[in-house]
């Protein structure tokens, strides 16, 4: 009777008695005639006596479990993994994924769908009435001449002067810039982050209004951020203000292109935000200088911040959640079995207290206070190992991911955790307290069914997860052995950062380079060495948009994109890229007022000019002047680590250094920061230290960053896909001896069920070799069933992983069918050792102790 | 007479005799217990109740919603074999007990020493 039902029963029955006892004569006054109070006081005695009951059922339930501490120190293993890597994987993607940004009233933060020129923020901002507009630039490196004279590259961000008015953020020292600091003719200002000032300024309390040189220019420090704030990037360190400027027309329309942060005004939803938005785009194209088409940013709309900050990370958090969530189910089943078998062990003493009188209601909250015991148990350890594992997973995912820094075990997580394990509690209590319940009926084959059936559920939620982690890590082999078509052996790499003074006139920043490479060139055992304005496989080329004069393309249409490379002669020859047709650059392709050429890659030239030869066809990238010649067709290198780009993997164009700049369209500066690549002599000792000491020689306060290996950059490129990889084998890993541990557990219970039965047989004949391979067989063909269901299984949720894949076939035979080997190899190991106590059975003793 | 508090765990052998002599609502069975006591025995219903639910449990009584002779609607209880084995039980403890407690106290009672 539910506990309700009983409430009304009572109710009724206690009126009952007032009536009878009023019509009997009772004084008013009596007890009888006062139903209420009654009630007062059976509630009272039936509470006490539930606490009671609950308070002898949790003491006995852990007098029991530790009298056995092997199955419990199991049972709370295995259910501290299950639910430790759930809750640390939670954690993470509760933070990055869930938790609102940290600023105040982050639902009303919006960011821009696409990247806008200067001018039409400044269009938007002085117009729109619904949203708030903030500018910021994507973050860049900037030239640090810190006190004492050292130089040092800083990333950081170039923003609208209210840029941290509109996010809600002060400055934890100072006041932050002063309005219109992004004006012209405004000394220029700049805050700290709360590292730079720890790290570099040894947390001067005084430092707001001190002069601070960035990029060659003195700027006056008007504030430090607080500890955490990392706005739009995880590694940014400084801001600036951006420089509007109406009067340079060619950075205020058309370089300079940013995201614009907004913040709705109170009361303004999204759509009304975007519906104002809509109404400017077509007069704001109209008032572009130069025949804009109309529809130039009709696509533009604001989204969530949130959305932007997180990107697709989802996409690989998501799955690993899912791994951690099957972990703890594969773990629940193993702790279902190990109670399962416990509780047919103990089905005499359940018998025998059955038969002194314990009610079946008794018996079974017994066993349900044990595994909420046990349950609980297992959430502390795995709280515990969550808070261990958490700094673990920081460590090993890539620092870039955004919103890592925030990530903690928090308060949240450990609610789940708990209540993960109450939940576990009841499931696997509440399943072998009901098959107790009719344990004397049945027969000792048909108990041993339900375990079977655990297991083979066990083995194919395992399989499913090794399933995910050899394609995971089949699709990331295949990535490694991708040819990046370059070579990166012998080649040291480090991004110089000189100071941006040096640059101006471009003349200077020519010679200054030039003198860099003749030093890197002198260097003992250096073979080549050269620029680029980008890195291949970093993602950090920039793409550009060209047109080709041979199909120009027509007005509102798709121009074609590429990566634009700069680069110094030598390049190719540096990193081993294969010139297929025509000539390399030389240094007279550098040379003031040198006729424009271009060098394309093989795919380029196929996808441009296809059946035709590339050589002297014509073609220049959006803005320039004059049309450029194509003088040589390169290999193809690989310029995303993924390949994630759609449509152009890898398509690379490169101009000279020197000549206008293909990535820079408008810009007649070279680029300021360039990638030095030194391929050295085999054998020879290129170290770093002598690269720094060549490149700071050629000049005052020049940065060197990021000194490595070619091969090192190459291997950081992956490290995103890896760290999934290693997080999917670890979840596979604990999954495989799980399971392994759940096989031998149910066979080991079945041969001990058994004995009596296998020794009769012995006695009778039967050889040892038969036993053996029975209990050996039926290990197998339980792991075979278990696996061709798991397999069954992954072969639907692969689809799942897709965007983890990188291409690679969710379907791929030869994982699955490797998943099946193991498995099956896995399988005859946790069957050897019960197969092996089966033919041991020695009859005469076996039946001497029945 | 005045009342006497009840001895614990006498309630649930007083109840059951009680029935013994026929099915009964609750009020009834305080009814019968205050009577047959000379009223010196009064039961609380907020004792009694939660007997007869924990009587109910253990399958010792069995209970019913049934008319009343005045058209009104009680619960009756009944006594169950197992209840009328609990009986015998409980009464044959409680008779022992009673004359060993008797016996302790009529040695203990002061006489004159010969």
């Amino acid at each position: 009777m539910s506990f309700r039902r009983r409430w009304r029963a009572l109710d009724e029955e206690l009126q009952s008695h007032a009536r009878l006892a009023a019509a009997d004569g009772r004084p008013p006054g009596s007890r009888d005639r006062a139903p209420d109070a009654t009630r007062e006081a059976v509630r009272d005695q039936w509470a006490w006596r539930w606490l009671d009951d609950a308070g002898r059922d949790l003491r006995f339930g852990a007098r029991g479990l530790r009298r056995s501490p092997g199955f419990t120190l199991a049972a709370v293993a295995t259910l501290a993994l299950g639910i430790g890597a759930a809750t640390a994987m939670f954690s993470l993607v509760n933070t990055i994924l869930l938790r609102p940004l940290p600023y105040p009233h982050p639902q009303q933060l919006m960011t821009s769908n696409q990247y806008f020129p200067q001018g039409a923020y400044v269009f938007f901002r002085n117009r729109l009435r619904t949203v708030d507009l903030a500018a910021y630039g994507d973050p860049r490196s900037f030239h640090l001449l810190l006190p004492g004279g050292r130089a040092q590259v800083t990333p950081g961000s170039a923003t609208a002067a209210n840029f941290f008015a509109v996010l809600g953020v002060k400055p934890a020292l100072g006041s932050g810039f002063s309005t219109g600091a992004d004006e012209p003719g405004r000394g220029r200002e700049v805050v700290l982050s709360h590292q730079l000032w720890l790290r570099d300024f040894h947390a001067d309390p005084a430092i707001v209004g001190r002069t601070l040189m960035v990029d060659g220019e003195p700027h006056a420090i008007v504030g430090v951020m607080p500890a955490g704030f990392r706005f739009p990037a995880p590694d940014v360190r400084l801001w600036v203000p951006l420089q509007i400027n109406p009067a340079d027309r060619g950075t205020y329309w058309y370089a300079s292109y940013m995201p614009i942060l907004g913040r709705l005004r109170p009361g303004v939803s999204r759509a009304r935000a975007n519906a104002e938005l809509a109404t400017l785009t077509r007069p704001l194209a109209a008032s572009m200088p130069g025949r804009m088409p109309p529809t130039t940013f009709s696509g533009a709309s604001l989204r969530p911040l949130r959305t932007q900050v997180v990107g697709d990370i989802g996409e690989s958090l998501w799955p690993l959640l899912g791994a951690a969530a099957l972990l703890l189910l594969i773990a629940c089943v193993n702790v279902a079995n190990l109670l399962r078998a416990r509780a047919a062990g103990r089905a005499q003493e359940m018998a025998l207290r059955s038969a002194l009188g314990a009610g079946r209601g008794r018996l079974l909250r017994q066993r349900l206070a044990e595994s909420w015991l046990l349950a609980l148990a297992g959430g502390a350890a795995g709280a515990g190992l969550a808070a261990a594992a958490v700094p673990l997973l920081k460590m090993l995912l890539p620092a870039n991911m955004p919103r890592l820094a925030e990530v903690s075990l928090d308060g949240r997580a450990l609610a789940v955790a708990l209540w993960l394990a109450l939940l576990c509690g009841l499931a696997f209590g509440a399943w072998p307290a009901g098959r107790q319940r009719d344990a004397r009926t049945r027969s000792t084959t048909a108990r041993g069914r339900g375990g079977q059936r655990l297991v083979v559920i066990e083995v194919a939620l395992s399989a499913m997860l090794v399933v995910a982690a050899g394609l995971t890590a089949r699709s990331l082999m295949q990535l490694e052995a991708l040819d990046p078509g370059f070579r990166s052996a012998g080649v040291l790499t480090a991004q110089v950062t000189p100071d941006p003074a040096l640059c101006r006139p471009a003349a200077r920043c020519q010679a200054l380079y030039a003198a860099i490479l003749d030093r890197v060139r002198a260097l003992p055992g250096v073979r080549a060495a050269a620029l680029v304005n980008g890195l291949p496989l970093g993602g950090l080329v920039e793409v550009t948009t060209f047109q080709v004069a041979a199909h120009l393309t027509p007005p509102g249409g798709r121009h074609p994109l590429a990566f634009g490379n700069i680069v110094t002669p030598g390049y190719f020859k540096a990193l081993g890229i294969p010139l297929l047709r025509g000539r390399a650059f030389t240094a007279a392709d550098m040379a003031p007022g040198a006729a424009p050429v271009v060098i394309v890659s093989q795919a380029t030239a196929a996808k441009l000019w296809p059946g035709q030869p590339a050589l002297g066809q014509l073609f220049k990238s959006d803005g320039e002047p004059q049309w450029r010649t194509v003088v040589g067709v390169v290999g193809d290198v690989r310029f995303s680590p993924t390949g994630a780009v759609e449509g152009f993997r890898n398509d690379g164009i490169y101009s000279p250094y020197g000549q206008p700049m293909l990535a820079c369209a408008p810009c007649d500066t070279p680029p300021v920061n360039m990638s030095l690549v030194a391929l050295g002599a085999p054998g020879a000792a290129l170290t770093a230290a002598a690269l720094q000491h060549a490149v700071s020689g050629a000049g005052p306060a020049i940065a060197l960053s990021r000194t490595e290996p070619l091969a090192a950059w190459v291997s950081a490129a992956l490290r995103g896909p890896r760290s999934t990889v290693w997080l999917f084998a670890l979840a596979a890993a604990l999954a495989l001896v799980l399971g392994a541990v759940g096989l031998y557990g149910v066979l080991a219970y079945q041969v001990a069920g058994r004995r009596r039965e296998i020794a009769i047989r012995m006695a009778l004949g039967a050889r040892r070799g038969k036993v053996l391979a029975e209990v050996a067989g039926e290990g197998l063909r339980l792991a075979a069933v278990g696996c061709l269901a798991g397999l069954g299984l992954a072969l639907v949720a692969a689809q799942a992983l897709a965007s983890l894949l990188y291409g690679f076939n969710p379907r791929d035979p030869v994982t699955y069918a490797a998943v099946a080997g193991v498995w099956l190899l896995i399988a005859a190991l946790a069957s050897a050792l019960p197969a092996r106590r089966a033919a041991r059975v020695d009859p005469a003793r076996a039946l001497r102790c029945e | 007479m005045d009342a006497i508090p009840l001895l614990p765990g006498t309630l649930d052998l007083l109840v059951l005799e009680t029935l013994r002599w026929g099915p009964q609502h609750g009020y009834g069975i305080a009814v019968a217990i205050r009577a047959r006591s000379g009223a010196a025995l009064q039961v609380d219903p907020g004792s009694l109740y939660p007997a007869l639910h924990r009587l109910e449990r253990q399958h010792l009584v069995a209970a019913r919603w049934e008319r009343s002779e005045q058209k009104q609607r009680v619960r009756v209880y009944r006594l169950s074999a197992a209840g009328r084995r609990q009986l015998e039980r409980e009464r044959a403890k409680w008779e022992r007990m009673a004359a060993a407690v008797a016996g302790v106290l009529g040695a203990a009672a002061p006489e004159p020493v010969q």
